[in-house]
């Protein structure tokens, strides 16, 4: 039973970074029906950040308030940083080939995907202290582990329940929470489910879709470098393929949540962290992945369109 | 007003003014030098067989379409956005990024690569040492490389050692030296020197020529980009153009309120700043969650690990209870929205009035997709309606409508041209167009082969020629 329970933590905690990552893939699919594969390296990027920022301030040797506002300020840098970053390869990169037939873009992401892997091995090459004072670009660099392992459940307990579990599925719910009513009661929100619906119909009631596009990538980026700081503190690795592999999973996650769906989103991120972590604990780590794209298979195979996906596609 | 059946008087300026308007898909002219006038405050219409490039007409007048030549101008002006700062801000930055892709391009990746990173030494690396290499390697002035222990002044471009010492303070003095043209004797004597400030002289002309060319090019590619697409759907509607679709184009998955409040939401933007009261409780909120989230990981990291147990089930307890209660509350439509509660209820009250005017008020929780046709084509035109426009098209508003469908139809088009809304309209009815319409246009694969008042039309012969199947179909 608490083996169980064990897992569920660590499950819902991995599948919550998931989940905001998927988060930014759904976003953009739903309004432009575009699959942004550079979202994963913008994420990797914004870890990168995180790690130097780290560095720069000195945080392991910070306590008390002094950390706790720093880190906050950390986690606020990454989210603008991955943000604007996310927003300029949508200005530069796919704007231009709105009108352009659907691979086009599609294309240019995995172009922008390895461009950003190569400003990731770019900066893991720059001999910061923080990286462990070497220069070897490719290897994974060590994020500390700032949070102590102290139980919260109390020393004696028999379930181990971190700091670092807390925080990130606190964060996490607060942001999604946030993001929920951003979309469902804003004006903006109104205005993005306008846009995803009828693009067109929207631009004709005053509705200036380049700005919503904008504000769409600008939130995905803020999802991207919000969930970059909380996976380097949960996992206390850096690493430039990061994006790649963690970015495959999110999609997917996005895939069988029903992509387009906010909340089809978050639950194919936690289906995909609970699957992981059972599989790890019951079938053995090295089923992972077979086990893992094997349920989902199976899900897909019986809801096409994923969990919470609509089948009925709409007629012009 | 123009009376209705009468040629408007001259001396008023049309509202839409259509002057030569062609628009050609490859070798195909789906409109042909049309001219149109819509008089403010009357019902126009435009018929003509199918094919006739009706919807085009529409889809330029629009926006949607870029008319291939001619002018279209709402009330003597040209429907184009304006350039905002936030526009040409972007403008600017996509120069200065161009710029400086160029800059780096001409000075050489690999070369500031090496000057910045490879030839530092890592155990005193710093971003900010890292930085103040790169600029001065991007002026091409002699620089300090970390080289096998020692630290070495050497050209802009790296090959040439100018000397070495065994501190960086020493080895910038006597770069500092070489570049001053100082000669203190055999080390500093360099016989290359001429020729290596002649070439760094030139790098540097380059290296900005690049920086301003590139700039420039960005900026104004930019620029010019923007100026060929500003005539959009969206700044067309924002100068007081709606539209409603001949295939209905509602918001399938918003309630029929939802969709009238889209369209007014442009109206009540720049409306409340966001420390507005109504907004500070929802940022106080925000702050105490954060605040315990604070607390929370402040905690772990100063007190000893027995204490932290306590404290942080505390500030864990008070984070959940404060994220729920912000979560009851968005539920319940208290945060956000309510932001401008009474700018809310001013837009619903609003929406409710227009969905009133169209016979739908008992509907507005339903879902648009739930409606019946004619229900979806009324909330079509109440949710143009709701953009507040001077011109409202309709395209094909009567199409699938039965009879005493049409004739409400006729009714409310006459009333929204009661509220001061010009009307232009394209409709196969000939029933409701002659019913209703001040003035015709009839157009033929893309011409315009008549114009005039609804019994002008009826008497062309040449209407009456091109028109002849077309019509007993329509009545059908």
């Amino acid at each position: 039973m608490d083996t169980l329970v064990q897992q569920l933590i660590i499950g819902l905690t991995n599948g919550m970074v998931f989940a905001l990552i998927a988060l930014g893939y759904t976003m953009v699919y739903g309004i432009l029906e575009f699959i942004n594969f550079a979202h994963g390296d913008v994420f990797m990027l914004a870890s990168f950040l995180a790690l130097t920022l780290v560095g720069a301030l000195g945080l392991q040797q910070q306590t008390g308030m002094v950390f706790a506002l720093e880190l906050l300020g950390i986690i606020l840098t990454c989210a603008a940083f991955a943000a604007s970053l996310n927003w300029t390869i949508d200005r530069l990169v796919y704007k231009p080939l709105r009108k352009a037939p659907k691979l086009a873009p599609l294309v240019s992401a995995i172009g922008v995907s390895f461009i950003l892997q190569n400003i990731g091995l770019f900066w893991g090459g720059m001999p910061l202290k923080v990286f462990g004072g070497g220069n070897q670009a490719a290897a994974p660099k060590a994020f500390p582990d700032l949070l102590p392992a102290t139980n919260l459940l109390g020393p004696n307990s028999h379930l181990t329940l971190l700091p670092k579990d807390v925080l990130v599925i606190g964060a996490s719910l607060t942001v999604m929470a946030a993001l929920y009513g951003l979309v469902r009661f804003t004006k903006l929100g109104k205005a993005m489910r306008a846009t995803a619906q009828d693009p067109t119909a929207a631009r004709l009631m005053g509705i200036d879709v380049d700005f919503v596009v904008g504000a769409t990538f600008v939130i995905g980026g803020c999802l991207a470098g919000f969930a970059a700081v909380i996976y380097s503190l949960y996992i206390n690795t850096v690493h430039y393929q990061m994006g790649y592999q963690n970015g495959l999973y999110a999609f997917t996650a996005a895939v069988v949540g029903g992509i387009g769906n906010i909340p089809g989103a978050v639950l194919g991120g936690l289906l995909l962290g609970l699957l992981r972590a059972l599989s790890d604990q019951f079938i053995g780590a090295q089923w992972q992945p077979a086990v893992l794209f094997g349920v989902l298979i199976v899900i897909l195979v019986f809801r096409p369109a994923g969990l919470l996906g609509s089948t009925a596609r709409e007629k012009v | 007003m123009t009376s209705a059946g009468q040629a408007a008087a001259p001396s008023v300026a049309p509202l839409l003014q259509i002057e030569q308007l062609t628009l050609r898909f490859g070798g195909l002219t789906a409109v042909s030098a049309v001219d149109l006038q819509v008089q403010p405050g009357e019902i126009a219409a435009v018929i003509g067989p199918n094919g006739a490039g009706k919807t085009s007409l529409f889809n330029a007048i629009t926006g949607i379409y870029e008319p291939t030549s001619g002018t279209v101008r709402l009330g003597g002006q040209d429907m184009v956005a304006r350039l905002t700062g936030a526009q040409l801000a972007q403008q600017l930055l996509a120069g200065l990024a161009l710029g400086v892709l160029a800059l780096l391009m001409a000075a050489g990746l690999d070369g500031l690569w090496a000057a910045t990173i490879k030839q530092q030494n890592p155990q005193e690396f710093s971003i900010a040492q890292a930085l103040s290499d790169g600029i001065s390697y991007l002026q091409a002035q002699p620089r300090v490389e970390a080289r096998m222990g020692r630290f070495m002044a050497v050209s802009f471009d790296g090959q040439i050692p100018l000397g070495s010492a065994p501190t960086r303070e020493k080895a910038q003095q006597l770069r500092d030296d070489v570049a001053r043209g100082l000669e203190k004797g055999p080390p500093y004597a360099n016989p290359q020197l001429p020729q290596i400030a002649a070439a760094a002289a030139t790098a540097r002309i380059v290296r900005w020529l690049a920086l301003v060319v590139g700039a420039l090019l960005g900026a104004a590619g930019t620029h010019a980009v923007w100026r060929r697409q500003r005539r959009t759907p969206t700044s067309v509607a924002r100068l007081g153009v709606a539209r409603t679709f001949q295939n209905i184009r509602l918001f399938h998955n918003m309630t029929v309120l939802e969709n009238v409040l889209v369209a007014m939401d442009r109206h009540l933007s720049h409306s409340l700043p966001w420390w507005h009261a109504s907004r500070r409780g929802l940022f106080l909120q925000l702050s105490v969650i954060i605040a315990f989230l604070v607390v929370l990981t402040a905690s772990t990291r100063a007190m000893p690990a027995a204490d932290v147990g306590v404290v942080g089930s505390f500030a864990l307890l008070g984070f959940l209870l404060s994220s729920a209660a912000l979560l009851v509350q968005v539920g319940r439509r208290k945060a956000f929205s309510p932001a401008d509660l009474q700018l809310e209820q001013l837009a619903r009250s609003k929406a409710m009035e227009l969905l009133a005017f169209v016979g739908l008020d008992a509907r507005a929780g339903d879902l648009s997709r739930n409606l019946p046709y004619g229900d979806q084509r009324r909330l079509e035109i109440a949710r143009a309606l709701a953009t507040e426009p001077r011109l409202l098209l309709l395209d094909e508003p009567a199409a699938g409508m039965n009879p005493s469908e049409s004739v409400a139809l006729m009714q409310l088009i006459r009333q929204i041209k009661g509220r001061g809304v010009t009307v232009l309209l394209i409709e196969h009815h000939m029933r409701v167009v002659m019913g209703i319409s001040d003035r015709i246009t009839v157009l033929v694969h893309g011409k315009r082969i008549a114009e005039g008042t609804p019994e002008e039309i009826r008497n062309n012969p040449k209407v009456i020629e091109a028109y002849l199947g077309t019509e007993a179909d329509a009545h059908g």
